[in-house]
């Protein structure tokens, strides 16, 4: 029982149950904002009958020529909500987004290396990894910084599926720039 | 190279937080970027000012962009000595000089150059970076409109004031400009930019101004409508909006959305807004089929489907067998729930749905969530059923779910927590190969024991119950466990604040990562209870972090406002205006600000001087309270219960308290600053305070202000200031009575006791204020009558402050003689009990609690001393 719509502004006031969460980042104000001015229908929240947010999408369209694409910037579930299909209708709607209003060559998504559980998600929905991003994320410690996993989807607008052909070698973030 | 201020190179950190033109003023690197491309354009303006050539003023950017603000200021001294009058430079110079530090005399320069009027964009975005960083908003806009009005034909610098004045939340003058832009210039935008004003204008004021308001911007859009010109799926939604918010019928709005329906590209979006629109009835039914052959799960569609179905008189067994099917061919949750909200609307409460649910996904975390609506009607069906956990995944959340259910209607009680913990044992050995990140099912017997050993505790005994204990080493034990467990950690917090330990609770919510929004939603726990623990330093640096937020809020949201015009989203500007008020107006805020006022005073009541320094630093608390949202998450920790009250601790501050605090605040303020009008117009609403919780505070708070205004009238009023005096000194001695009984029969320390001790401290810190003799008159000696007055007012409370401290020192006492050992047979007794090795705590532990009493009490004596030194003085 689930109502998908867009997200607003008020709800970044009632995401606690999924925000707790450890995985899942609080960005700032700026952050949430700027997605919401620029990419409105990138935005969705899957809601409960009772009108509990149950889990997330943020994403974004950006890349010039064959790069032209979807990015999933964030997709979390709330912990009681989770194995219930929601991560992968939530992705639907990214998808869907990427392709009927933007109309990109694929959608693509960062995940951390040890994030077993999403990586199996985004694999059983079709992604592949295109390349590994070498210390993405970064920590206080050295220790704690982290490799991502680059991974892709082409959409029908990529006939041949050129857009996800695997990189050979691992690059480092600031071989990464679509603007 | 071309122009551009300071901090231009600097590359934004994401390409999400980047801003582009528009923000121009933003002091960010990310909008000094976009400020540079604006510049560019405006380049050859600059040109025809032919004062300083650009290549002299690039080394000037050079040197304040790698941050030598004396190195700049040289070379603008010297090159203002051949253009003394150049806005350029002397913009410049006004960055330099706040960057060293010397605010004045930059805003100085800055108003110098301002009175000139400039109107080139360069001269403009300059000064905005010293009067951003000057922290003068209002500035700013006067700046673009004077330079609005001597260049009224400027498109450009048009369009830099009104995203000046979006900055503000002034929405007439926002309506103004951009109503006289939509005149002057032919693009469409400007008229959105004027039905987006006047539909805030009408947002926020009263209503039947709004309905004119309102209506005009109906108008405003068909108009626009009939000349083909609502071009996207924003602009059309803003129709949308104007229409909802002026209550038009459901099938006018659908009739406009039905002739742009081109403009929204997902077809599922459209079908969303059609169930919304489309009344009860066979249109709205078949829609919904439609929807839901697609997405079985989807509750818009099943309410409207219901909702058809109902108006439609349809036959049940039509609807049921409908469901029936759904439910065998897509085995959603939405399919199975539905069966159960159809047979809620019909008050069935044959079994059978609420069984197939429990069939259907009974071992899935989110059962207890989906069907709390329902359960009420199940009774004794969920009474019924049993399940015997044994170790495996869906075992063990069957095993949770049964027992959520059963604290839900009562049917289980503290006589459980043995048998449940049996149930954990069994059951958390299938959590064991989880990533520590992932939530894990067993917890939640735990969490389920952990409140029912609390469910009976009484949150204000001064004895220490054991069941308080034992449920935190149940909690310790989890958390231990699985370190990401929040429910655990959201918990914990408000037993230890019970205990009256502030230390761990501390810890436990900075390893939750809170930040950013959380801040205004999730800090009130803490932040409401710390000060009247007596914990005076950690409540002040708690209130200092998670109040940032707010801050902000100040210096965020207004750009995204100004984004959302630059990127045409018009339907966001009215959310972030909505936003920016839900932050600025926080009733977590305003409590924050009251606890700061409160602890803030206290810690500085040395003197008259500190008293005063605080008093001025202080932040003032609004009046009228209608205004506060209330974004405080009281919901976030599950209790599994029907009545949501909170655990042990009080509940969040009220208005009640916001308003006692407010007039307090004025009428201190007033009497140590010497504002007799402002402490007039507030004593009343104190010394009418009727709630008990508040009574004291607000007497004692409104006879010192009456004190000060008899000893600041014309004639002699010793009969009156006396009586005032007295007055003070009765609530004085029945508080210290009441906190001798609360003290004397203590065996424990914990929440009442601290409280009890913290609260006559403030009270005696608000009597204090009447002592101070050059507080109480306007000139500098006081004549005789109130000489004595005071002198008596003095001796008189000697004995009181003496009381409290002794009253302190008895606590103190009772540290080592019943507290610690009465918390040491508690950990025993928690080891001893059935499952013990669950529920086991360290001597450590019992160490670190006492550490925690030891430090609240010595802060609250030294307040005290503090203040008996002032009284004594
Ligand atoms: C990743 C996440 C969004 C998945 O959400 P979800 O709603 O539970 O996922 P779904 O139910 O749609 O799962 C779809 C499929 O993904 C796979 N999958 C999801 N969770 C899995 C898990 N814990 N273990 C193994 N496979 C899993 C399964 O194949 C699943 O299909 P199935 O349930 O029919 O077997 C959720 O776990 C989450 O919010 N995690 C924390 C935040 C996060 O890591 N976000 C990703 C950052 S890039």
């Amino acid at each position: 029982m689930t109502t998908l719509r867009r997200f607003r502004t008020d709800d970044l006031f009632t995401l606690n149950n999924i925000n707790l969460d450890p995985l899942t980042e609080n960005y700032n104000i700026s952050f949430y904002l700027t997605y919401l001015a620029r990419w409105p229908d990138y935005f969705s929240v899957a809601e409960s009958a009772s009108g509990q947010a149950m889990g997330y999408v943020m994403g974004k369209a950006e890349g010039r020529g064959k790069e032209w694409h979807g990015h999933v910037t964030a997709l979390t579930v709330g912990p009681a909500f989770r194995r219930l299909g929601l991560g992968k209708q939530l992705m639907q709607v990214l998808e869907d987004v990427s392709e009927k209003i933007y109309n990109g060559y694929f959608v693509d998504l960062f995940v951390r290396a040890s994030n077993a559980v999403a990586i199996s998600m985004y694999e059983q929905l079709g992604y592949t990894t295109y390349r590994r991003v070498l210390e993405y994320y970064s920590g206080t410690r050295p220790e704690d910084s982290e490799d991502a996993l680059d991974m892709r989807k082409a959409l029908p607008r990529d006939v041949n599926k050129e857009s996800v052909i695997p990189l050979k070698h691992p690059v480092r973030p600031e071989d990464i720039n679509f603007d | 190279m071309s122009k551009r201020p300071p901090g231009a190179r600097r590359k934004a950190p994401t390409s999400a937080a980047s801003s582009r033109a528009g923000s121009a003023s933003t002091p960010s690197p990310a909008a000094a970027a976009a400020a540079a491309a604006a510049a560019a354009a405006a380049a050859k303006k600059a040109v025809k000012e032919k004062e300083v050539p650009q290549w002299q003023i690039n080394p000037i950017y050079e040197a304040l962009d790698s941050g030598n603000h004396k190195l700049a200021l040289q070379q603008i001294t010297k090159l203002m000595k051949k253009s003394p009058s150049s806005h350029i430079l002397r913009a410049l110079r006004a960055i330099a000089t706040v960057r060293l530090g010397n605010r004045d005399e930059a805003y100085q320069i800055v108003r110098k150059v301002m009175a000139e009027k400039p109107t080139d964009l360069v001269i403009l975005q300059t000064l905005v970076f010293s009067l951003r960083a000057l922290g003068k908003k209002d500035d700013i806009v006067e700046l673009h409109q004077t330079a609005y009005e001597q260049a009224a034909n400027d498109e450009e610098v048009a369009n830099h004031y009104f995203m000046a004045l979006v900055r503000t939340t002034d929405f007439a003058k926002w309506q103004q400009v951009a109503l006289s832009l939509s005149r002057t210039y032919p693009h469409p935008k400007y008229r959105y930019w004027n039905v987006v004003a006047t539909f805030l204008q009408a947002m926020h004021t009263d209503r039947n101004k709004s309905t004119v308001l309102l209506t005009l911007c109906e108008r405003m859009l068909q108009k626009l409508a009939t000349e083909n010109k609502i071009a996207n799926a924003e602009q059309l939604g803003l129709y949308i909006d104007v229409l909802t918010a002026l209550g038009r019928d459901k099938a006018v709005i659908k009739e406009v959305l039905d002739r742009h329906l081109h403009l929204v590209k997902v077809e599922e979006e459209v079908w969303r807004m059609h169930l919304d629109l489309l009344p009860s009835g066979e249109e709205r039914r078949d829609l919904a089929c439609t929807v839901l052959k697609k997405n079985a799960d989807d509750w818009a569609a099943w309410t409207a489907y219901l909702d058809s179905v109902i108006a439609l008189d349809t036959p049940v067994d039509d609807v049921n067998a409908y469901i029936d099917s759904m439910q065998t061919s897509a085995r959603t949750r939405g399919a199975f729930l539905a069966a159960l909200e159809y047979a809620r609307r019909r008050a069935d409460t044959d079994p059978a749905p609420m069984a197939a649910y429990w069939q259907f996904i009974g071992h899935k975390p989110c059962f207890y969530n989906d069907v709390t609506p329902y359960l009420t009607a199940y009774r004794d069906w969920v009474a019924s059923l049993t399940h015997v956990v044994q170790a495996t995944p869906k075992s063990a959340t069957l095993g949770v779910n049964l027992r959520k259910m059963r604290r839900h209607l009562a049917l289980d009680s503290i006589d459980s927590v043995d048998a449940i913990l049996d149930e954990y044992l069994a059951a958390r050995s299938v959590d064991e190969d989880l990533l520590p990140t992932e939530r894990r099912e067993a917890d939640e017997f735990i969490a389920l024991a952990a409140l029912y050993l609390v469910d009976g505790v009484d949150k204000d005994t001064v004895v220490l119950d054991g069941r308080v204990v034992r449920a935190i080493g149940l909690l310790e034990n989890g958390v231990e466990r699985s370190p990401k467990n929040f429910q655990f950690k959201l918990l914990l917090i408000r037993l230890y604040l019970h205990l009256g330990s502030v230390s761990r609770p501390l810890a436990l919510f900075e390893s939750m990562d809170i930040k950013s929004i959380q801040l205004d939603t999730l800090s009130h726990t803490l932040l409401e209870s710390i000060g009247d623990l007596g914990y005076l330093r950690a409540a002040q640096g708690f209130i200092h972090e998670s109040t940032r937020i707010y801050a902000d809020n100040e210096r965020e949201t207004p750009e995204m406002v100004v984004q959302a015009f630059t990127h045409g989203t018009v339907t966001q500007v009215p959310d972030f205006i909505r936003f920016y008020f839900r932050l600025a107006k926080s009733t977590a805020r305003m409590v924050a600000r009251a606890e700061s006022w409160r602890w803030s005073l206290v810690a500085a009541h040395r003197d008259v001087k500190g008293l005063k320094r605080a008093v001025a630093e202080s932040e003032e608390l609004p009046i009228d309270m209608e205004e506060l949202y209330e974004n405080r998450d009281v919901t976030v920790m599950e209790r599994f219960v029907e009545r949501k009250a909170e655990v042990l601790v009080p509940p969040p501050k009220d208005r009640v308290f916001l308003e006692m605090v407010a007039r307090a605040q004025r009428v201190v303020h007033g009497v140590v600053m010497g504002d007799a009008e402002l402490v007039c117009e507030n004593v009343k609403v104190l010394m009418d305070e009727e709630d008990a919780r508040y009574k004291a505070v607000a007497k004692v708070a409104a006879h010192v202000g009456m004190s000060y205004l008899e000893a600041t009238a014309e004639e002699e009023q010793a009969k009156d200031l006396g009586e005032h005096l007295t007055a003070i000194l009765d609530v004085l001695r029945a508080a210290v009575e009441r906190v001798q009984g609360v003290v004397g029969g203590a065996t424990t320390i914990n929440m009442p006791v601290l409280k009890a001790l913290t609260s006559v401290v403030e009270l005696l810190h608000l009597a204090a204020i009447a002592t101070h003799p050059s507080t109480l008159v306007t000139d500098k000696k006081p004549p005789a009558w109130i000489k004595s007055a005071v002198t008596k007012y003095r001796a008189d409370l000697q004995p009181i402050v003496e009381a409290v401290q002794s009253a302190i020192t008895e606590v103190q006492g009772k540290m080592t003689s019943t507290a610690t050992p009465a918390l040491r047979d508690a950990v025993t007794a928690a080891r001893n009990a059935h499952a013990g090795e669950l529920s086991t705590l360290s001597d450590a532990w019992v160490a670190q609690v006492g550490d925690d009493w030891a430090t609240a009490l010595s802060s609250i004596g030294d307040q005290a001393a503090q203040l008996a030194l002032v009284v004594r003085a």
